[in-house]
């Protein structure tokens, strides 16, 4: 496939060569890994279960804060 | 993934592409987890090479990546195909680098350097034989020719040259006219064959 612009196509086929050459000596970073966990972590943090908990324990923190102002 | 751009389970182009694209999208909306790996394995590298020429600090390359394809993941339902599913990742690819260059106060100079297609360095007229083709292979001074180029050149030369992408999908990917997109690639390529031709010639009389 010959999707490049230029009337000269053997440059446009060596600067192609060229810049891959380049560009294959740069290690590309997997994140996947990352990505999956962070995924993960948000769902757990977006759940019923988790949010409940999180609005409970704030719950006991100001009952608790009350408590001891009142007392 | 291949050098060349096409990893994507459909290539740039094509209805056949299109449709294992569609496929991949419909299995990772359902909440296939292989499928969006296989996604994330085609277009990683191009993404990843899309920062690295924008962002040029590889330290941050990967967390960028890494927002990259979060946005894929949550904007994935919206995608309508109104381009190839590589242009549109890339798109994704070029907004996070720019919202990152946003945040350290450098996106005009790129909005700038990107809206005004201008040379970095004065460049005479198109030099005579050798031709670029024939200055690439007596020398090894890309990097330093490529270091002449503005980045927003750098980065359309590098999807132009290796990602394979046309003039109309780099004008998707970027945001700016197709006549922008030829004018950079024109200069860009200017500046390159001046400064591999001098090289050559240089190392021809030593």
């Amino acid at each position: 496939m010959n999707r490049f612009t230029e009337p000269n196509d053997s440059d446009a086929a060596a600067l192609s060569k060229a810049l891959r050459e380049q560009e294959q000596g740069i290690a590309t970073p997997d994140v996947r890994d990352a990505l999956y966990r962070r995924l993960r972590q948000e769902s757990r943090d977006g759940g019923v279960g988790y949010v409940a908990v999180q609005a409970l324990l704030l719950a006991s923190l100001l009952a608790a804060g009350i408590w001891y102002a009142l007392s | 993934m291949s050098t060349s751009g096409h990893a994507s389970p459909t290539g740039p182009v094509g209805a056949s592409g299109a449709e294992k694209d569609r496929q991949l999208l419909t299995r990772i909306i359902a909440g296939d987890q292989q499928a969006f790996s296989t996604l994330m394995g085609c277009h990683q590298p191009t993404c990843a090479r899309i920062l690295t020429r924008m962002v040029s600090q590889q330290d941050v390359v990967a967390d960028l990546l890494q927002e990259t394809f979060l946005s894929v993941y949550r904007q994935l339902h919206r995608f309508r195909f109104e381009s190839s599913l590589r242009t549109w990742i890339s798109r994704v690819a070029y907004t996070t680098a720019l919202q990152y260059l946003r945040r350290r106060r450098l996106e005009q100079q790129w909005m700038v350097a990107l809206e005004a297609p201008q040379d970095v360095h004065a460049v005479e007229d198109e030099p005579g034989p050798p031709e670029l083709s024939q200055a690439l292979q007596t020398g090894r001074q890309l990097t330093a020719a490529l270091g002449g180029l503005s980045e927003p050149q750098r980065l359309m030369i590098g999807l132009h040259y290796v990602e394979d992408f046309d003039i109309g999908e780099i004008a998707q990917v970027t945001g700016v006219p197709r006549g922008t997109v030829k004018s950079h690639l024109h200069r860009a390529r200017k500046v390159l064959k001046h400064a591999l031709t001098r090289h050559a010639t240089v190392g021809e009389l030593l």
